[in-house]
């Protein structure tokens, strides 16, 4: 075989490869948001019959907690925490984790609260970090809140040491500078109480982008499209994973992560499958041992997804803090498939291992390594004659359609089901930004995705500093409008 | 060469007549122009591409794409006008409704009123005012009740409620809602064939609908209860019994069910409503096969207050695993027996960490002579038991 045979048939079987492997990414994308379609319009009409206020009074509801782990928090910690109490739910509490940070949040906790150290006995079920103390709040109002100060850890340690303290079945674990829902505990909750002869174990529900968005005590008071590109487009991402990804893997049982910013888990199986890991992909990694804890103990479970909007959260519209969540993200899902490649094509593990990882795999972690590699072997054959511009166009052309279809159906997902976007210039804004994503965020997401492989490789396991910009609060509108004036 | 047909079509079909619609004429021109537009574009493409199966489907495919945005863009717009155009009408309709049957309550309505009432053909008017009616019945005194029904029955709304039943699921549960609400008794039949479907949410609106329909045996659906009776369901009905102020059966009736899931609703409502009585029959259970209808057992005992159990108890204690051991220390702490102490003291260096500190709580519960237990042992007991003492002494926690 002379180098051009050799050249040739390599060239035959990448063809083939690249081919087959975009067909199968677009057909597997079509099936899911179809079956979230059926999903969303099933939920829908069945959430349209249901009364939550039930649960408020009910005797037979139980309790929850509800955990906020913060690190270096000081500028927002005290409003978050009285945020969380406009929740509607009567039998919870909050533990707030000041995970060793080097910033004033836990002295801000301590006076807004009026802490006091309490002698609290803690049953280290999950092994922690030092834990300097236990403090309860003396203020009538909050004294079912709970702060623990203790040794910097990591998210994972953080919450850990609240699983510890905590003493309900049920927790629910939430970033700190997430905006909840009023509603938020009685709907994740329900699922819990909808149990039959499976266990449920896990429930998650929909973030979305806060960026611009109006907040008032605690809460978003005017939904808008963030004005800056970079988050709108988030946007867009957000709205086509939780819409149309998440609702189809819950309905296909392959449900594998539930956001770090909020997601409801039963306490005993947490403990029992180990607690969180400290992975930098922590949310995933725990869903994926949670299921495999119960899988190999052959109990029969099922993990839930609510697909309201629940918790609001800040996109990064920098750059440089952008790229820092994707590659953390990058490396956090490897970080999850690479511990466990047992369940890969297991038939043990169900819908997981069958349809769950290897679509993770396949078009989670392997789809910006093809990508990449298909972008430059199509240059290569481009520069060595072997192929022509217009297929370069086409091909292109195809990609860019298929992008722009697939985010205006996210687009009307929305609009047909939680329409939280009410204003029609928004609606403009955000296919607009349909229209540019493939060209801006993109190829800004595939440069992080590439190098979280590469940062991977290299052996960087950092969790990376998060800038947070803040919310649009009434005051500082207020504020500015009075300036301007 | 479809639409070329239907032009064609078109253009014969109204050749001969006097008016042509030019509209429509225009529009197919148009679209004519549009389609050959396309092709001459799809075949300038093709001629500059290599012949072959996978050129083809990638320029299909595009064509695809395109054309299914084309159609998602007016689906999105029309989604949004129509939505916020069924919720302004809507709320007029409301609006309109409610100051009528409001009038119709307080003065009454001239014939003609009640007669244009009465001939409302529009599905849209009537559920518009079905919807009234139950919002005004549920927030009105009862003394409007009989006047509302009767306006309910009068317009035949109940022949529209009784068709939902035969329709999908969802149009079902809102016949099954209209007709209880308004206490027509004839379709029970239809609605309790509903109580063993799939759809867990007709199930559940069956059974609220089956309370509130049969006053005197309003817990029936529980004798023939195959499903799981999921806690979300007991939840409705026990808000059902307490705002409706349904008559409460003896819950007891159903403690031998063959069906877990009933029994632990039923031990539920023996602790919740207080029913004495039936602790006996609740004791009975203690050796259930089932360990979370034991753990209930054990709760509901002692709700109950029930001093008889505390030596059977006792006894268990040993055979039961980790959660329902608890369940008895627990309760044996909330019945606040003195007598009871040294059961605690016995179990107050055990290994697990759970079973200390709920034997430290129980012995606080009972009262000063168990604190000063708990003050002995923390002279002498190691640094766990000497943490969890204090953990239960610290009244901040």
């Amino acid at each position: 075989m002379n180098y051009d045979e050799l050249i040739r048939f390599i060239s035959y079987f990448l063809d083939r490869i690249f081919i087959s492997y975009a067909f199968l990414l677009i057909f597997s994308y079509t099936l899911l948001s179809i079956i979230s379609g059926v999903s969303l319009n099933y939920y829908l009409k069945k959430n349209s019959f249901v009364d939550y206020n039930v649960i408020l009074d009910s005797p037979l509801a139980p309790s929850v907690s509800v955990l906020v782990p913060a690190f270096n928090e000081s500028k927002t910690i005290v409003d978050n925490v009285e945020s969380i109490y406009t929740i509607h739910y009567n039998n919870f509490d909050v533990i707030v984790i000041n995970d060793g940070s080097t910033d004033s949040t836990f002295e801000d906790l301590l006076e807004a609260f009026k802490l006091e150290k309490v002698d609290f006995a803690l049953n280290m079920e999950i092994p922690t970090k030092d834990v300097r103390g236990i403090y309860k709040s003396t203020l009538l109002t909050y004294s079912n809140l709970i702060v623990i100060d203790k040794e910097n850890g990591g998210k994972a340690d953080a919450l850990n040491a609240g699983i510890n303290v905590s003493g309900n079945a049920l927790f629910m674990a939430i970033d700190a500078d997430s905006i909840l829902e009023p509603d938020a505990v009685l709907k994740l909750v329900k699922p819990f109480l909808e149990r039959t002869d499976r266990r449920v174990i896990a429930a998650g529900g929909v973030v979305r982008i806060a960026n611009s968005c109006m907040v008032e005590n605690g809460r978003i008071t005017d939904v808008k499209v963030p004005r800056n590109i970079l988050a709108r487009m988030q946007v867009l991402e957000y709205t086509r994973s939780f819409l149309m990804g998440r609702m189809a893997w819950a309905q296909l049982d392959g449900l594998i992560i539930i956001s770090g910013a909020m997601g409801m888990f039963d306490r005993d199986v947490v403990i029992q499958s180990g607690g969180y890991a400290h992975s930098i992909g922590e949310d995933m990694e725990l869903v994926v041992r949670m299921r495999r804890y119960m899988s190999e103990n052959r109990e029969k479970y099922k993990i839930e997804y609510v697909p309201d909007p629940l918790c609001w959260t800040e996109a990064p519209v920098n750059l440089k803090v952008f790229g820092r969540q994707r590659s953390r993200w990058t490396r956090g899902t490897i970080e999850t498939l690479t511990d466990h490649s047992k369940i890969f094509l297991s038939p043990k593990y169900g819908a997981m291992g069958l349809l769950g990882y290897p679509f993770w795999f396949l078009f989670e972690w392997l789809a910006p390594l093809v990508e990449v590699f298909g972008i430059i072997y199509m240059i290569v054959l481009f520069f060595t004659d072997n192929l022509s511009l217009n297929f370069i166009l086409i091909t292109s052309l195809f990609v860019y359609t298929f992008a722009v279809f697939f985010s205006t159906w996210a687009i009307l997902y929305e609009e047909l089901t939680f329409h939280r976007y009410e204003r029609k210039m928004d609606v403009l804004r955000l296919w607009i930004a349909a229209l540019l994503e493939p060209f801006v965020l993109h190829p800004i997401s595939l440069f992080y995705a590439v190098k979280g492989n590469i940062e991977y490789l290299m052996g960087n396991r950092s969790w990376g500093k998060m800038e947070r910009k803040g919310f649009l609060h009434q005051k500082d509108k207020t504020k500015k409008k009075s300036l301007k004036s | 060469m479809q639409i070329q047909f239907l032009y064609i079509l078109l253009i014969e079909g109204f050749g001969h007549t006097a008016v042509v619609p030019d509209v429509i004429l225009v529009f197919f021109d148009f679209l004519k122009i549009l389609i050959g537009r396309a092709q001459s574009f799809v075949d300038y493409i093709f001629e500059r591409l290599p012949y072959n199966v996978l050129n083809r489907l990638i320029i299909y495919m595009i064509i695809i794409f395109f054309i299914a945005l084309v159609l998602l863009l007016p689906s999105i717009l029309s989604a949004k006008l129509y939505i916020s155009y069924r919720k302004n009408k809507t709320a007029l309709l409301h609006k309109k409704y409610s100051q009528i049957i409001v009038r119709f309550l307080i003065d009454g309505l001239s014939e003609k009123e009640l007669s244009d009432l009465k001939s409302i053909k529009s599905k849209f008017h009537r559920k518009v005012i079905t919807a009234v009616l139950i919002a005004i019945d549920t927030a009105e005194s009862k003394i409007v009740s009989g006047k509302i029904r009767k306006l309910y029955l009068d317009m035949k709304l109940n022949e529209d409620s009784r068709k939902k039943l035969r329709k999908r699921w969802h149009h079902k549960i809102k016949g099954i809602r209209e007709l209880s609400h308004m206490k027509v008794k004839s379709d029970n039949k239809y609605i309790m064939d509903f109580l063993q479907r799939p759809n867990e949410i007709l199930r559940i609106e069956s059974q609220m609908g089956l309370i509130k329909l049969l006053p005197f045996v309003p817990f029936a659906f529980l004798d023939s209860q195959e499903k799981p009776f999921t806690v979300w369901e007991q939840i409705n009905v026990f808000d059902l019994i307490r705002k409706k102020r349904i008559e409460i059966p003896e819950f007891h009736l159903w403690l031998d069910h063959w069906n877990d899931s009933v029994v632990m609703f039923c031990l539920d409502m023996i602790r919740v409503l207080k029913q004495k009585e039936a602790a006996p029959k609740v004791m009975e259970l203690l050796n259930h096969d089932n360990d979370l209808v034991k753990g209930k057992v054990i709760k509901t005992l002692v709700d109950l207050e029930s001093k008889e159990a505390v030596t059977i108890l006792k006894e268990l204690y040993i055979l039961e695993e980790l959660p329902n051991q608890i369940n008895i220390i627990r309760s044996i702490g909330q019945l606040r027996l003195e007598s009871e102490m040294d059961f605690l003291v016995e179990n107050i260096n055990d290994e697990e960490f759970k079973i200390r500190m709920e034997c430290c709580k129980s012995l606080a519960l009972v009262g000063e002579l168990g604190v000063g237990v708990l003050k002995s042992f923390f002279e002498k007991g190691d640094d766990e038991l000497k943490r969890i003492i204090n953990h239960v002494l610290d009244p901040r926690i």
